[in-house]
C-alpha cells in the first residue's frame, strides 16, 4: 500500500488539532486526540495545564528518522530512478543536484567505490553525475579549478562566470556496456560549461 | 558618469526576465527563490538581470521548454525547474541536439539529447529536502502557532 500524502496527513493533523483545540475551550477541561502511528496530542486551558499527563505537560516533539548517509540518499535515488522514469533499454544519464552535501561528505564520495559498483549493475546507465553548487564567495574563491579520473568516476572542480563554482562527481558504467560515446560527451559537455556559458555571455 | 557599468545591459535583461516569467508568476505562502534578486537595484544585480536573461534567452530555444520554464514561476518548482534548463544549457551550448521530454501521466526522463546516430534519455534530480520533510516542518510550525493563540 502507499504511504499517505503528505500534504492529506498534514491536512489530517491540522483538522484533528483543531477539533482538540475547540473542546478543550467549550469544556474548560482536557482534550485528547490520537491518530495511530502519527500524531499524539493533549490540550488543556492554561488555567487547568495540571490535567494534562505530567509526562506530556508543556512538551512538544517530534519523533525523527536518523538523516541518511549522502552515500546511502544516492544509492535510493538511483534506485528510484531507473526504476521509473529510466527504466527502459536506451542509454540514459541520472544528473543529481545539491547545494547542502558538505565538501567534507564530498570529498568521501570521491573515495568510495559502492556507488561506481552500483552504477555498474545498471546496464542502460551511461552514468550519475552529482553537481554540487556553491554560491557563497568564500567557497567559490577557494575552488581550485580540477579534472581528475579515477576507477570509473570523474571529478571536476570549476568556477563559472557567473560567480558560482560547481564540483561535480561523474560516476560512469564500464566501457564495455556500450556507453563511451555518451559518456565522452558528457564530459566535454561538463568540463566546457564554464567556458561556454562566458561566450553566451559575451554574445 | 554611471558607477554601474551594467545597469543599461541589466535593465534590459530585466524586461526579458519579466516577460518570461510573468505570465507563469505565482503568488504563495512561500517566498519566491528569486525575490531577493528584485528589489535591489544595484551594480551585482544588475550582472545577474543580464546574465539570467541570457539564461533564460537561450533555454527557450530548447524544444519543449515552454513546460520548464512555467515551472520557474512557482516558488516551489523553481529549483528543480531550474536545475533542469542547467543541465540542458550544458549540451545546447555544446551545440548537442536536446528537447525537453513532455509530462504525462505515467513518469517520464525529463530530457533528451542525440549525438550521432544515438539517443540519450536524461532525469535531472535533487538531493535536497523533499516536499514531504517540507510539510512535515509545515505542520509542526503551524501546531505551535495555534498553541500560543491558545496560551
Amino acid at each position: 500500500m502507499d504511504d499517505p500524502n503528505p500534504s492529506d496527513l498534514s491536512e489530517q493533523v491540522r483538522q484533528t488539532a483543531e477539533d482538540a483545540f475547540r473542546e478543550a475551550l467549550d469544556s474548560n477541561g482536557l482534550s485528547h486526540r490520537n491518530i495511530r502511528g502519527v500524531f499524539d496530542f493533549y490540550v488543556a486551558p492554561h488555567a487547568r495545564a495540571n490535567l494534562v499527563p505530567e509526562k506530556w505537560r508543556g512538551h512538544f516533539q517530534v519523533s525523527s528518522r536518523t538523516p541518511l548517509p549522502v552515500k546511502d540518499k544516492l544509492a535510493r535515488k538511483i534506485d528510484s530512478k531507473t526504476d521509473r522514469q529510466l527504466n527502459s533499454d536506451e542509454s540514459s544519464i541520472l544528473a543529481i543536484y545539491d547545494r547542502i552535501i558538505s565538501s567534507e561528505a564530498f570529498k568521501q564520495l570521491s573515495k568510495d567505490h559502492d556507488l561506481a559498483v552500483k552504477v555498474a549493475t545498471l546496464q542502460n546507465l551511461a552514468a550519475v553525475v552529482l553537481i554540487l553548487t556553491i554560491t557563497h564567495p568564500f567557497a567559490v574563491n577557494n575552488i581550485e579549478p580540477k579534472t581528475e579520473t579515477e576507477w570509473d568516476l570523474m571529478a571536476i572542480s570549476h568556477k563559472l562566470p557567473n560567480g558560482e563554482a560547481e564540483e561535480i562527481l561523474t560516476w560512469e558504467n564500464s566501457e564495455e556496456k556500450g556507453h563511451s560515446d555518451t559518456i565522452r560527451m558528457l564530459n566535454e559537455c561538463l568540463t566546457g560549461f564554464p567556458l561556454n556559458l562566458a561566450r553566451l555571455f559575451e554574445r | 558618469m554611471s558607477t554601474s557599468p551594467n545597469k543599461e545591459a541589466g535593465l534590459k535583461g530585466l524586461k526579458t526576465i519579466r516577460r518570461t516569467l510573468e505570465p507563469h508568476w505565482v503568488i504563495s505562502s512561500i517566498r519566491h527563490p528569486l525575490w531577493n534578486n528584485f528589489w535591489v537595484a544595484y551594480e551585482r544585480n544588475y550582472l545577474w538581470f543580464f546574465q539570467f536573461a541570457k539564461i533564460l534567452e537561450e533555454a527557450t530555444r530548447i524544444p519543449g521548454s515552454e513546460q520548464v520554464i512555467a515551472r520557474l514561476g512557482i516558488p516551489e518548482e523553481y529549483a528543480n525547474a531550474f536545475s533542469e534548463l542547467d543541465f540542458a544549457l550544458r549540451f545546447d551550448l555544446s551545440g548537442i541536439p536536446c528537447r525537453f521530454v513532455p509530462r504525462a501521466s505515467t513518469p517520464t526522463p525529463d530530457l533528451m539529447i542525440e549525438h550521432g546516430n544515438k539517443k540519450t534519455l536524461i532525469e535531472i534530480t535533487s538531493l535536497n529536502s523533499s516536499e514531504q520533510d517540507r510539510i512535515e516542518l509545515e505542520t509542526m510550525n503551524w501546531l505551535l502557532y495555534q498553541q500560543s493563540r491558545y496560551h
